[in-house]
């Protein structure tokens, strides 16, 4: 498995935030990786994106509640932009719901890749298609 | 008869066998006891003029009457009479009583009669000896065995009677298999109940020329009983003796039983009506008038001693909600001629709401125009009511359901978000390279579990708020309840300078559960201070009033306000909290509105970004 370049992390949990950054780095999912800590700061980051240079990273992992934008609204907001982008960008929704409807209304955006429940795990990052081969 | 002309001693007289003497000056009677004999009876049964007469046929009872024998006796000394007496099985003997006058008073009115009386059934029962029964003409022969009636015709003279074939045959005997009398009839034939109604109608025929018609039960050869209708015609001689009579029999079992059978059925459907509550009713639509069951009264609650209203009248028994509902399906019923079956809220005459169902359906002539409309009504109150309080319930227990299925998906993901931080953190434990990387881990767990315990508490919090919905209703005053919370919440009204201002003249007060109004404005004044403007004082004004019915509380404050297009539905849920720069836990919202709900009671907001919000709380 060859690591890729960034890993977007869009959280408002600093300990999540910071573990998640060493079990991504420290087993070598990707070089570098970048958190914002609501979905706001996140949506931020693509819209300057569009027009400015910058990193655009490999894989989005999305939690959904979080103050200020929430990641449905974040989805929402980032559906009308993603377009602008030279590639694309999976997301993969990664919460600590159980809850059914979450995770179809998940399956419900066209952007979402994947859904993965909490915690995150060396193993269920297998999940995710890029980290596959 | 002659042969007693000599005068009797008056002690030995009573040995003789068919010896009678009456002293008409004390009224005392005498007869031979051999009448017993012949009568069946014990000895001594018939003893006196009492007794005697109570064996005596009613037909009879005249010959042994004081003021006819006196009066009979007036002008002559000798008379002859025939009697019936009841033997012991009840049948007719036929007597022949011949007495003389042995004293008279100075008046020349009998004083004491003295004579014999002889048994002379056989004489009766052998019509041989006696004239023939009538002799019909041919043509009435054919009418007489070609209608379905038996005749019967009952010669008064001699007591003989005739009965047409068709009478034999209508109770099952051959001509000759029963004894051919009035005794027959009267005593075998003639249900016993039946025999004291024959007795005095043909008594009022004969005697006072009323008409006979009568229904009575005839015993059959089958030995059941019948019924029939007889009707009957005497004829009188010169001088109004009767000296025949003559009529029919009917077979009108099957009328009877019809007639019954009605009765019973009425009679159920009487008691059914009454006790399913389902009442009759007609409108005559030329009359306009208006027809009510028993059963129907009792529905409208209508006094038994009123008249039964008028078709407008009875529009008023359907209040504003279901009058046009019914009076659509009446016109509708009178000009189409469409059945209808409604249910409708009803309002009895002694103004009690009742849930009723009334079903009509048009009545036509033999045109075929609509002359009237016919129906029942139906007092479906009970069934109403409980199928409300169905609906109701199912109503609380979808909401309930729903309500335990969200607080499970509130319990897992707020749990779980802790718990899955918690498991991230513990794989990294062999992983630490650093000391640093150690201690993070541990300050993490420590900071996790913290969270966790009060994540823990503040669901607790909403279970015990949730038992708390038993407590008692009481009447708080609001000024009570706002002073109360104010020295709660005190330590942040002084650090954050916090005005509050209230008005509760409108409405004082609220009929509510205590610990849920404190916990409602605890947070909402909580909030109010959380979320103020920096640099600016926080001014809070609350009030009160009536709102259709409703007491409503209105908490207005002068704070950052909450963008209400992107978290209108995120405001009340559990852990949302909208404003990066503060502590909110994203529970009090949660909390109230669970018991709001939980009361029943609504809760309404109105915010601008940078200017405020007002929370109003309906009850």
């Amino acid at each position: 498995m060859k690591p890729v370049e960034t890993i977007c992390v869009i959280d408002d949990d600093n300990i999540y935030g910071f573990w998640v950054k060493k079990l991504l780095v420290s087993k070598n999912f990707c070089k570098s990786l970048t958190i914002f800590e609501n979905g706001l700061a996140g949506f931020n980051y693509f819209n300057e994106l569009v027009v400015g240079d910058g990193v655009i990273p490999d894989l989005i992992l999305l939690d959904i509640n979080m103050p200020v934008m929430d990641g449905w609204e974040f989805l929402e907001e980032f559906s009308k932009i993603k377009n602008k982008f030279e590639k694309d960008i999976p997301i993969y929704v990664v919460s600590s719901s159980i809850n059914p409807a979450d995770i179809e209304r998940a399956k419900g955006f066209g952007e979402v890749s994947g859904f993965i429940t909490k915690p995150l795990t060396f193993d269920n990052l297998k999940q995710i298609k890029l980290f596959q081969d | 008869m002659k042969t007693i002309r000599e005068s009797w001693n008056r002690e030995g007289y009573l040995d003789i066998p068919n010896f009678w003497a009456w002293d008409l000056t004390s009224n005392t009677f005498s007869i031979s006891d051999n009448v017993n004999a012949i009568l069946s009876l014990p000895s001594q049964t018939i003893n006196n003029l009492d007794t005697l007469k109570s064996h005596l046929f009613s037909f009879d009872a005249k010959w042994l009457d004081f003021d006819t024998v006196k009066e009979l006796t007036k002008n002559e000394n000798y008379f002859e009479q025939k009697i019936r007496l009841y033997n012991a099985e009840g049948n007719f003997q036929f007597f022949q009583i011949n007495g003389y006058v042995e004293l008279r008073d100075k008046y020349e009115y009998a004083l004491l009669l003295k004579g014999t009386f002889t048994h002379i059934s056989y004489l009766i029962e052998n019509p041989s000896k006696l004239p023939q029964p009538p002799v019909h003409k041919a043509e009435f022969e054919l009418i007489i065995n070609g209608i379905e009636a038996g005749i019967w015709d009952w010669d008064l003279q001699f007591d003989t009677i005739w009965w047409s074939s068709k009478f034999y045959e209508l109770l099952g005997y051959q001509d000759d298999e029963i004894r051919t009398s009035f005794n027959t009839f009267f005593n075998t034939l003639l249900h016993k109940d039946d025999k004291a109604k024959v007795e005095q109608l043909i008594w009022e025929h004969l005697y006072e020329h009323k008409p006979y018609k009568t229904e009575i039960r005839l015993l059959c050869r089958s030995g059941e009983y019948k019924w029939f209708q007889t009707s009957g015609q005497a004829m009188w001689d010169k001088d109004g003796k009767p000296i025949k009579m003559a009529g029919s029999i009917i077979d009108i079992t099957e009328t009877v039983n019809y007639r019954s059978s009605l009765l019973k059925n009425e009679f159920l459907l009487n008691e059914s009506a009454k006790l399913a509550r389902i009442g009759a009713w007609e409108v005559d639509l030329k009359t306009q008038k208006v027809y009510w069951s028993e059963s129907t009264k009792v529905i409208h609650e209508f006094p038994d001693n009123l008249e039964t209203p008028s078709l407008t009248e009875t529009l008023s028994y359907y209040p504003k909600t279901s009058r046009d509902k019914f009076i659509k399906a009446f016109d509708e019923s009178v000009s189409l001629g469409r059945a209808f079956d409604i249910s409708c809220e009803f309002l009895t005459y002694l103004q009690n709401k009742i849930w009723v169902r009334v079903i009509g359906s048009p009545l036509f002539d033999i045109q075929g125009n609509i002359i009237g409309v016919r129906g029942v009504i139906k007092n479906i109150d009970e069934e109403k009511q409980k199928e409300l309080f169905l609906q109701d319930s199912l109503k609380i227990i979808h909401e309930q359901n729903r309500k335990l299925l969200n607080f499970a998906h509130i319990v897992s993901h707020n749990i779980r978000s802790h718990t899955s931080n918690l498991e991230m953190v513990s794989n990294f434990i062999e992983e630490c390279d650093t000391e640093y990387e150690r201690k993070l881990l541990l300050d993490n767990v420590q900071q996790i579990s913290k969270q966790l315990s009060e994540t823990i508490s503040q669901l607790n919090e909403v279970l015990v708020t949730q038992s708390q919905v038993q407590q008692p209703k009481v009447r708080i005053c609001f000024d009570d309840v706002l002073t109360k919370v104010k020295s709660i919440i005190q330590s942040e009204l002084v650090l954050s300078g916090a005005l509050i201002k209230s008005n509760f003249s409108s409405c004082e007060s609220v009929y509510y559960i205590p610990a849920y109004l404190e916990s409602i404005l605890i947070n909402l004044l909580s909030n109010a201070i959380q979320f103020r403007k920096p640099e600016v004082c926080p001014m809070i004004t609350l009030s009160s009033w009536i709102e259709n019915n409703k007491t409503v509380l209105q908490i207005e404050d002068n704070g950052i306000g909450i963008d209400l297009e992107k978290y209108k539905y995120k405001l009340f849920g559990m852990h949302h909290t909208f404003h990066k720069q503060t502590s909110g836990k994203g529970f009090g919202l949660f909390l109230i509105k669970n018991q709001l709900d939980l009361m029943g009671s609504k809760i309404e907001v109105e915010s601008q970004e940078n200017i405020g919000t007002t929370f109003k709380i309906i009850f």
